[in-house]
């Protein structure tokens, strides 16, 4: 803090006035002061010019060295998920509607006698060799049957190849819905799969119909339901928890969305099974989505959907849901035989759903121009008009495959808007002879270790589909007897697709499923079930492998 | 003969004590360690032999005297003696067998006369043991000292003289007295040795009113001789009689001469007495009287070992009842007369000074008398300025925050409400355990003290005064600087300016519209304490006819009124103390930088900045109890209050410019779509627009010759600091919330930088407008263009500022707040263009909230005795979850604490990073993966030592809805529906039996030895006062909080031992029931508060402005009366 020159000339001045007489001694001082005046200002603006230096300097010098950000963000960390019991709720085996009337012509009657149900359930270890506690119980929790006891010990997992084993078991027959549970080993979740397969070769219900066992959730689709006349579609609905869930229905037939009073606020008590007949809320809608919505506890759905035109059986199946609204959807496994005769035969009256169609639903408002590709053991193959179909958005609409040669294909479709889509399969290519179907709903790219479980009897196919690239899939069976076998690499290149028949014994053992895993480029695959010598058909999506360990971004606010 | 550093007055003394024309028959004098010539003095004139040297620094007269007596003058060896005090020894005087002693002082010389009065006075009776003299005036001699002393009830030494008193023979008649002074006081000798001479307990003052007294007591009489005159120095530097030794002797003396019983009475009286002393002193603005006085009090005090030997001295000699002396003390009524007479003494002469400063030209400053007199003049009323700035940035303010005033409650950004009533925001505030989430240790923000402030200010309703204070942000700080402004200018135009410019500043609008609290309180009390602080220095612009004071180290020899032309003024000081409190405790990054100008200013000026260091006790009060909770996690110290949220840290050159945000130059204007980025760098012109003007005045005023240049290097200096040392803080992350690390925010470095350029820019405008008027003739040519000049100049001034608010409060109305998902509130607060050019100005993030955070059912058992909390969890983009453990009614802006926000940061500054997560942390991650992935795991286990009984899902979209779905099926949780809140789900308690007592979490648990609960109890915000049953044994009672040492609890008086469960504080409960008591306590919080309350109670009234008038000594009424009672010890 210098002294203030402006101040000193002032008090000279002052002190100069006051002393006029004396000039010569005001002169004198004058000078000095002009001197301390000019050092005074020379001083000021130096120090002046220092201070304006150094805000000049600071800011030079903090725009060469990185500046403060004021806030950045980190990774959220993410939290593990305890690992939870899994869960597969299985349909119940084919049943006629109640009210449907039982006539005494044995020939003509609509109950099958021949029908026959089997459960196939797969559990596989995890890398140690520990196989997880698992059972079959009903869907109020009572055990129908133990598949593995939970172990003792859980060994920890050593390093080197993973030494697998497995668990199987096969209930037959199968008289209600059934729940297949396995415990998480560690913070893993348990490989589990299951299914139910029906078959039966007189009454209405006549044909092959098999369901995964799937995981219960709140929100799924379910495309190929048909309520037209001599149609019959029934959803089941369990829900095999402990909260009670409200569930919702929202249909889409060929003409938009269709409003019904009763698809709304169902309630399904735990432990129980709710049937809805498609017909009493939708009915005549040859081409049906239901988009089932669950608040509360986590449900399964599936439909039984029957066919019968006139007298003669069309076949039956169980819808279940596929992957949900999306852009591409995938379908392995669509296998269509003799196009010639499939021609024929859908163009008669009655039969336009006995031939192999892609069907799409398009949830939201806007309409989707969707491009259908199919690829073929030799490739991709032309659709005959151009694979190209536009979908109204809130509709659903049918692409039939009649012009495709016969063969196994995987259906690939794609969009810029979300849709849901799902193949039918049709067997028989005589009118007046029975006739079966199938419907292959999207599924998911294959990853590793997916366990597959396989009906006992019948023929089994394992169908893969690569759209692009190349990848290698590789499937292991495994024997009831819970040894896992050598696995067989297919190696196959992009736009192709392989049906590969399963045998019914892997040595000496019965053969009780399969560990697939695949790797490149996406793959897909489905498992064709059919009977020698029948039109019976049915397709199984390979089920979501095991989550592993699972793991949500969690931040932490106040 | 005794002299202490009298070489001054000991000439005339030797003399007048050698012309006595009855001369002592011996002399011996006494020098005490003088450092001047008065041993060789006394040597010269009473001999070599006769002088003795007493150096003890800390005995006093009395053992001096004792000193010498022993020495020379032997009892019965030598046969008269006299002795003086610190200066001479007299003669003593033989009168029969009868030795008499005569103190003198080294400053008072005896009239001729004096020994022969005093003897004659003597001889008439022999009941007369002690005889003193008339005290006069050193210089002059017909002003009365004293004649005879008396004593008040509470042993106050009093003269009973008024001020230039004459000595017109008035008291002449005097001759039985009290006591008398002990300069010129003659002894009877054995009466001497039978007392023990003074008490060495009283060094200074006071020790001939005590050896009066025993006088009296041992049946003795004490008389004044008023013919024996004595002529006494009054106002000797460092002389021992101040006033806090006569305190301390008057306390001594209390405590001497009181029967046993009376004695603590006494001594709490004294403690009363010296607080109300206190406190009265600083309501007169004399702190540091007070203060001497208090801690005289205390040093009065704490001698019991001088005080039981003064005692025991004293009861050995008393011969008659203590009442004896009591009709020769003086009542209360001649005291108060006396005190009166000596005001009115002083009144008179500062009617004068007030006459003159109604002649002053130009008010400055505030309303009240203490910062400067508002006086009317031809030119109309002087607040029109600030009324005008006001009410436009009032009208702006509306304008831009309009939608705000829908409801009572605002949120967004960095803000959250405020919990409902001001008890809970202090019970917030004041607590030693953070209640956020799970609970941690620590004191609760500084800040946590303004909220409460506010709800005060809002009636108890702390929201709206909230909303309140984001509207009338602009207004107040238009006031504040129009205020400040006065200080430094006396031109109105330029304070309509700096109200302008303070209002439109982007600092202030960037923190309105992100919400920033702290920042906003900061730059709305900013110009107060400029104002406060440049007053407390006394350099604020002065009047016109009253002597510059350019920087002095001194204070201005002219006193006049506190707070100009370098007086310093306590109010001033005491209102910068509580104005930086308030600042620091908002933008908690400003302490230091404002901490060390504040050291360096005061060190600088020296005296005259005494008062300054008052101004840092709040700030440190404030800071130290929350400083101590932070010693490991240092960094928050300098994390913002409220939520902490992302910003983009501008580059200096623009702080410069008074922008806090970052922007880019042809970024264009936030919100107004016509100046976006295009060919015109529109927020380039507009940045420069506001701020250029005034930094070209604030350049100028650095160059320009001036009056004040220095004090526009101060302003600089401190700007060019704040902004450095908030840059280099810049690089200290200090808050976390989700997954952001924030570090502090630029907006108070910029506004402190930005009042100190602003000060320094009305320098000089001053300096540049003022000149023409100084030199009328010699450039009138030029008057023309200057004017020109300065229109330009005064609307570019006035421009800036106005442009700045239009083109906020234009985005403000054509962008009107989205109605942002509640999610933002929570989630990533990172601005959404970092990819883009940020442009200037922010985008308003405020918005008004209608209903609560959280769903009534949760609120009503969150406040209830359950204290259940809840668990909000956010979906946020690509799956990611956000989630928070509120209490209450949801987490309040009062409860946050930048320790909490703090806590997890690790990490060198510059690569900060999240630390691990702790259990308690881990504990909550899990519960909300395990409720959102809803695998059908049960998460109770986590949620119920969480003591969440709700779960609330609050969606920014429609996946939000699937989310629900899933969420209803985890086990334990029930669906209670959508609320206006969110989703909400009940928390079911896992076990029956505790489910029967009660159908939700609480936060106070008891479990049983296999660690199930079986009971829960009600419980306080962080205390349990509640009865337990009797039960088994191996039960805990568990808190929902995690564990820390300071948690405590009692079961019926008896500590409980204290244990955990898991990271939750437990305690070991007996089998036998009974009430129990858990606590947090601090060991030492009760002082720190006890502390605070001291510190800020003294400040308040300190900053109490008090009409209360200066006598022309500077000396407050109090201290001149007491001088005058000493003066002459």
């Amino acid at each position: 803090m210098s002294e203030d020159p402006k101040k000193q000339v002032d008090d000279n001045g002052k002190r100069g006035s006051a002393k006029d007489a004396r000039n010569s001694a005001k002169d004198a001082r004058s000078s000095k002061s002009a001197r301390s005046s000019n050092k005074g200002i020379i001083t000021g603006v130096l120090s002046a010019a220092v201070i304006l230096a150094a805000g000049g300097g600071a800011v030079a010098a903090t725009s060469m060295v990185p500046a403060p950000s004021g806030g950045s963000a980190v990774d959220i960390r993410q939290a593990d998920v305890p690992a939870g019991r899994s869960l597969g709720v299985c349909p119940e085996p084919a049943r006629l509607v109640t009210g449907t009337e039982v006539d005494t012509d044995a020939e003509f009657s609509p109950v099958s006698t021949t029908a026959t149900s089997a459960l196939n359930a797969l559990v596989l270890s995890n890398p140690a060799g520990t196989i997880p506690g698992s059972k079959v119980t009903s869907l109020a929790g009572d055990t129908v049957a133990e598949i593995a006891k939970t172990p003792t010990s859980t060994p920890s997992p050593s390093s080197g190849p993973p030494v697998l084993a497995a668990a199987a078991a096969s209930i037959s027959p199968v008289t209600a819905p059934t729940v297949v549970g396995a415990d998480p080993i560690g913070n893993e979740q348990a490989s589990v799969a299951a299914n139910l397969s029906y078959s039966a070769k007189d009454g209405d219900l006549r044909g092959l119909a098999a369901a995964p066992c799937q995981k219960p959730g709140n929100d799924a689709w379910l495309l190929g339901s048909d309520t037209a006349l001599g149609r019959t579609a029934v959803l089941n609905l369990s829900n095999a928890s402990e909260t009670p869930a409200t569930v919702n229905l929202d249909l889409f037939g060929a003409q938009g969305q269709i409003q019904a009073p009763g698809a709304r606020g169902l309630l399904v008590a735990p432990g129980t099974t709710r049937s809805v007949n498609l017909a009493g809320l939708a009915p005549g809608e040859s081409q049906l989505a239901v988009h089932v919505r669950s608040s509360g506890g986590p449900v399964a759905g599936t439909i039984q959907q029957s066919v019968l035109r006139g007298l003669v059986p069309g076949g039956v199946e169980f819808l279940s849901s596929g992957s949900g609204p999306s852009n591409l959807q995938v379908m392995a496994g669509v296998d269509i035989q003799d196009a010639a005769a499939i021609k024929a035969l859908g163009s008669k009256a009655g039969f336009t759903d006995a031939v192999p169609a892609l069907q799409i639903a398009v949830p939201g408002s806007t309409d989707a121009v969707v491009q259908v590709r199919l690829y073929g053991a030799n490739g991709e193959r032309q659709l005959p008009n151009g694979g190209v179909v536009t979908v109204k958005g809130g509709t659903v609409a049918t692409l039939d495959l009649d012009g495709v040669p016969a063969g196994s294909y995987t259906v690939s479709a794609s969009s810029d808007v979300a849709f849901v889509a799902s193949t039918r399969i049709a067997r028989g290519a005589k009118a007046e002879e029975p006739t079966d179907f199938a419907w292959s709903p999207s599924s998911a790219r294959l990853g590793s270790q997916h366990v597959v479980a396989v009906p006992r009897d019948g023929q089994s196919f394992f169908s893969f589909g690569v759209p692009e690239g190349r990848a290698t899939v590789s499937y292991a069976p495994v024997t009831a007897d819970g040894k896992v076998g050598k696995s067989v690499d297919v190696d196959m290149s992009g736009g192709t697709t392989s049906l590969i028949e399963l045998p019914a014994k892997s040595g000496q053992a019965v053969v009780a499923g399969y560990v697939v895993s695949a790797s490149g480029d996406p793959a897909y695959g489905a498992l064709i079930l059919g009977r020698q010598d029948r039109a019976d058909v049915s397709v199984l999506g390979i089920q979501d492998a095991a989550a592993g360990l699972e793991k949500v971004p969690v931040t932490v606010g106040y | 003969m005794v002299a202490h550093d009298g070489g001054s007055y000991l000439p005339r003394t030797l003399a007048a004590l050698s012309d006595q024309t009855r001369s002592a028959d011996a002399a011996i004098g006494i020098d005490t360690g003088s450092t001047d010539n008065s041993l060789d003095l006394l040597r010269a004139a009473l001999g070599q032999a006769n002088v003795t040297k007493f150096v003890q620094p800390k005995s006093g007269f009395g053992a001096a005297v004792q000193a010498g007596l022993d020495e020379l003058a032997p009892a019965g060896a030598a046969q008269h003696e006299d002795v003086a005090k610190n200066a001479e020894a007299a003669g003593a005087v033989q009168a029969g067998a009868v030795q008499w002693i005569w103190l003198l002082h080294d400053d008072a010389a005896p009239a001729p006369d004096a020994l022969a009065e005093l003897l004659h006075a003597v001889e008439r009776t022999t009941s007369v043991t002690v005889a003193g003299c008339k005290q006069l005036g050193w210089d002059d001699d017909r002003h009365v000292v004293d004649v005879g002393l008396s004593t008040s009830r509470w042993a106050e030494r009093l003269t009973l003289i008024d001020a230039d008193e004459v000595d017109q023979g008035q008291y002449d008649a005097r001759s039985d007295t009290f006591a008398v002074n002990s300069g010129g006081m003659l002894i009877r000798r054995d009466v001497w040795d039978q007392l023990q001479g003074f008490d060495p307990a009283l060094p200074g003052s006071g020790d001939d009113v005590d050896f009066c007294w025993r006088n009296w007591l041992a049946g003795n009489r004490v008389v004044v001789v008023p013919s024996a005159r004595m002529f006494h120095v009054e106002h000797r530097p460092h002389g021992l009689g101040t006033s806090s030794a006569a305190r301390k002797a008057q306390i001594h003396m209390r405590l001497k001469h009181t029967p046993w019983w009376n004695l603590p009475f006494q001594a709490v009286g004294a403690l009363l007495g010296a607080v109300v002393r206190l406190v009265l002193s600083i309501l007169v603005k004399e702190p540091g009287y007070g203060f001497s006085q208090f801690t005289a009090t205390i040093a009065g005090l704490v001698r019991p070992l001088a005080i039981a030997r003064g005692r025991r001295i004293a009861a050995r000699t008393r011969r008659v009842h203590r009442s004896v002396v009591r009709g020769l003390q003086a009542t209360s009524r001649e005291v108060r007369a006396n005190r009166r007479s000596l005001l009115e003494a002083i009144r008179p002469s500062e009617e004068t000074t007030v006459a003159s400063d109604l002649l002053a030209p130009e008010p400055s400053g505030d309303a009240s008398d203490d910062f400067a007199a508002l006086a009317t003049n031809e030119r109309g009323w002087v607040g029109t300025g600030a009324v005008v700035a006001a009410l436009i940035a009032f009208a702006v303010s509306f304008v831009g925050l309009f939608g705000l005033l829908r409801t009572g409650i605002v949120a967004g950004g960095g803000l959250l409400p405020l919990s409902e009533s001001p008890s809970d925001i202090w019970a917030n505030a004041s607590s030693w355990w953070i209640s956020l989430g799970a609970g941690l240790p620590g004191h609760a923000d500084p800040f946590a003290y303004v909220l409460w402030l506010l709800s005060l200010f809002g009636g108890g309703d702390g929201n709206s005064a909230t909303v309140w204070l984001l509207i009338l942000a602009m207004p107040l700080s238009a006031i504040g600087a129009w205020f400040a402004a006065g200080a430094l200018t006396t031109r109105r135009r330029f304070r309509i300016v700096a109200a302008l410019a303070w209002s439109g500043a982007p600092a202030l609008l960037v923190a309105i519209n992100q919400g920033r609290p702290g920042a906003l309180v900061a730059h709305v009390l900013m110009p107060l304490l400029m104002l406060a602080l440049i007053r407390a220095s006394g350099s604020a612009i002065g009047r016109a006819h009253s002597v510059r004071a350019p920087f002095t180290r001194r204070p201005a020899p002219v006193l006049g009124k506190p707070g100009i032309n370098g007086t310093p003024s306590w109010t001033a000081a005491a209102a910068a103390g509580l104005a930086m409190a308030a600042i620091t405790a908002s933008a908690p990054s400003l302490l230091g930088p404002i901490t060390v100008v504040v050291v360096l200013v005061a060190v600088v000026l020296g005296t005259r900045g005494k008062t300054m260091w008052w101004s840092l006790l709040p700030s440190a009060a404030l800071f130290i109890p929350y400083g101590i909770s932070v010693l490991d996690r240092p960094r928050s110290l300098l994390g913002d209050p409220g939520l902490p949220l992302s910003f983009d840290a501008a580059p200096l050159w623009q702080q410069f410019l008074g922008q806090p945000l970052a922007f880019d130059i042809d970024g264009g204007l936030t919100g107004l779509g016509m100046f976006g980025p295009g060919a015109v760098p529109w927020a380039l012109v507009l940045a420069l627009l506001v701020s250029v003007p005034v930094l070209l005045l604030a350049v100028a005023a650095l160059f320009l010759p001036g009056k004040r240049t220095a004090l526009a290097r101060v302003f600089w200096l401190a700007a060019l600091a704040t902004l450095g040392s908030s840059w280099l803080m810049g690089h200290v992350a200090t808050g976390v919330n989700n997954n952001v690390i924030v570090g502090p925010f630029t907006g108070p470095a910029v506004s402190a930088a930005g009042i100190l350029l602003l000060a320094a820019a009305l320098l000089g405008a001053d300096k540049i407008f003022a000149v023409p008027t100084r030199t009328p003739d010699t450039v009138r040519w030029k008057s023309p263009l200057r004017r020109i000049a300065s229109g330009v100049a005064l609307a570019l001034l006035v421009g800036g500022p106005l442009a700045g608010m239009a083109a906020w409060a234009g985005q403000n109305v054509l962008q009107p707040l989205s109605e942002a998902p509640v999610a933002a509130d929570t989630a990533n607060a990172l601005p959404s263009d970092t990819g883009n050019k940020p442009s200037l100005g922010s985008a308003r993030q405020v918005r008004p909230v209608d209903n609560g955070t959280l769903p009534a059912t949760a609120v009503d058992r969150g406040q209830g005795p359950e204290r259940t909390r809840t668990l909000v969890i956010t979906s946020g983009e690509q799956g990611a979850f956000t989630s928070s453990l509120m209490r209450g009614d949801g987490t309040t802006l009062d409860s946050l604490s930048t320790i909490a926000s703090a806590r997890t940061i690790i990490g060198a500054p510059g690569r900060e990073e999240i630390a691990t997560d702790d259990a308690a942390t881990a504990s909550l991650r899990r519960a909300v993966a395990t409720i959102v992935a809803s695998t059908g795991v049960d998460p109770r286990n986590d949620l119920e030592q969480l003591g969440a009984g709700f779960v609330v899902l609050k969606a920014a979209d429609d996946a939000a809805q699937l989310t629900a779905s899933r969420i209803d099926a985890v086990p334990g949780l029930v669906a209670v529906g959508q609320t206006d809140a969110g989703w909400l789900w009940r928390v079911t308690p896992r076990n029956s039996a505790a489910a029967t007592a009660a159908d939700t979490a609480h936060r106070v648990r008891i479990l049983n030895a296999q660690g199930e609960a079986i009971g829960t109890l009600p419980s306080e915000e962080v205390s349990v006062d509640a009865a337990v049953p009797a039960g088994d044994e191996g039960r805990r009672v568990v808190l929902a909080e995690r564990s820390d040492p300071g948690w405590s609890a009692w079961m019926d008086g008896r500590q409980l031992k204290s244990t955990t469960s898991g990271w939750a504080q437990a305690f070991e409960l007996p089998a036998n029931g009974g009430h129990l008591e858990i606590r947090y306590t601090n060991p030492w919080g009760f002082w720190f508060g006890i502390l605070q309350a001291v510190v800020f109670g003294l400040t308040v009234l300190l900053a109490v402005p008090m009409p209360a008038r200066r006598s022309r000594t500077g000396m407050s009424r109090d201290e001149v009366s007491l001088r005058k009672e000493y003066s002459s010890v």
